[in-house]
């Protein structure tokens, strides 16, 4: 009994001693598709890990680098998702335009 | 019909989670300019700085590429003394808004926003006065002196539009400075306040159509 504790103890120390290789966090899966797809490719459910990793990352190497890349590239995608109005979206903003317009004509007037 | 609505609100949520989030906050300031005309005896306490400055609450989800749903609230309120009393006035304008809009720039959006509103106005007062069986039970336990308070209010809900042209910029893509221009259109009628369960009339306050200047930091994802 006591040869088998002996034996557990110490397979249990040599594996444990072992070194552990800590993945970059800056490669995990979603900071990668952040990268390359924008921080709004994240979902609501994956944002807490999409966080953590975020976090961990700023202290690696590259990690201000890849965070600005992050942000570049989410201004970029929204500038092309939004640089022209679609469907209804231009109709809204002629109605919103000609009634503050309106508006202020009429009270520069009746003043 | 409750569970109409948690079957709808939990499809809701399940889609919102699911989707792509575009959500976003904001807190700044709406500028407009009220005026409450004089109608009674006692001086009624002066517009508030709070009540030209509204505290500006909204939040918003991106349903389309070029389109916001959201919610927008501004608070005017201001607390003063009335013959003596502490006196408080509020109005919450409410919307549920309704903004598209475009990049003109890699940073710079320009949105328009149209919003049908809820609005309430509410008046209270805190008021000191004795009350016989109060005095007798206060002067049984060798008490005197003590005044009894109450407070009581006036309510109104009124409806209303806003339409507003504003600009955003983006330091990061998740913070934003926005500044609006636009106006509130309210219908108003200083008649139908409710009292104590009874309809009264209320003050006569000129918000009928009003200029909005509102800036704010707007911060999302």
């Amino acid at each position: 009994m006591v040869t088998i504790l002996r034996v557990f103890i110490f397979s249990f120390a040599v594996l444990s001693a072992q070194e552990v290789i800590k993945d970059n966090a800056c490669n995990s899966d979603l900071i990668k598709r952040a990268k390359k797809e924008g921080m709004r490719s994240i979902r609501v459910n994956e944002m807490p890990r999409y966080l953590i990793d975020l976090w961990n990352c700023r202290k690696e190497e590259n990690g201000k680098k890849t965070l600005k890349r992050i942000n570049d590239k989410t201004v970029e995608k929204d500038f092309e998702h939004s640089e022209k109005f679609t469907g209804f979206t231009a109709t809204c903003a002629y109605c919103t335009t000609t009634t503050v317009f309106i508006f202020y004509i009429y009270k520069i007037l009746s003043n | 019909m409750r569970n109409i609505i948690i079957t709808v609100s939990l499809f809701l949520t399940v889609s919102i989670m699911d989707a792509q989030p575009k959500l976003s906050g904001s807190l700044g300031i709406g500028y407009t300019s009220p005026d409450y005309k004089t109608f009674a005896e006692d001086p009624f306490p002066k517009l508030g700085t709070f009540e030209r400055m509204m505290i500006h609450v909204s939040f918003a989800y991106q349903f389309y590429p070029n389109a916001r749903i959201g919610f927008s609230q501004w608070t005017a309120f201001t607390s003063d003394k009335y013959s003596g009393q502490d006196f408080k006035r509020s109005f919450n304008y409410r919307a549920i808004s309704l903004e598209t809009f475009f990049h003109i720039r890699r940073r710079i959006e320009l949105n328009f926003t149209l919003a049908p509103m809820i609005n309430s106005g509410k008046i209270s007062m805190t008021s000191s006065q004795s009350a016989a069986a109060w005095d007798s039970l206060m002067a049984e336990f060798d008490n005197s002196g003590i005044e009894i308070s109450s407070t009581d209010e006036m309510t109104k809900t009124f409806f209303g539009f806003t339409s507003s042209i504003g600009f955003r910029f983006y330091f990061k893509p998740y913070l934003a400075f926005e500044g609006k221009i636009g106006f509130l259109e309210t219908f108003y009628k200083n008649d139908k306040w409710k009292f104590q369960g009874k309809a009264i009339k209320g003050p006569d306050i000129d918000i009928d159509d009003m200029p909005l200047f509102t800036f704010g930091l707007v911060y999302g994802w």
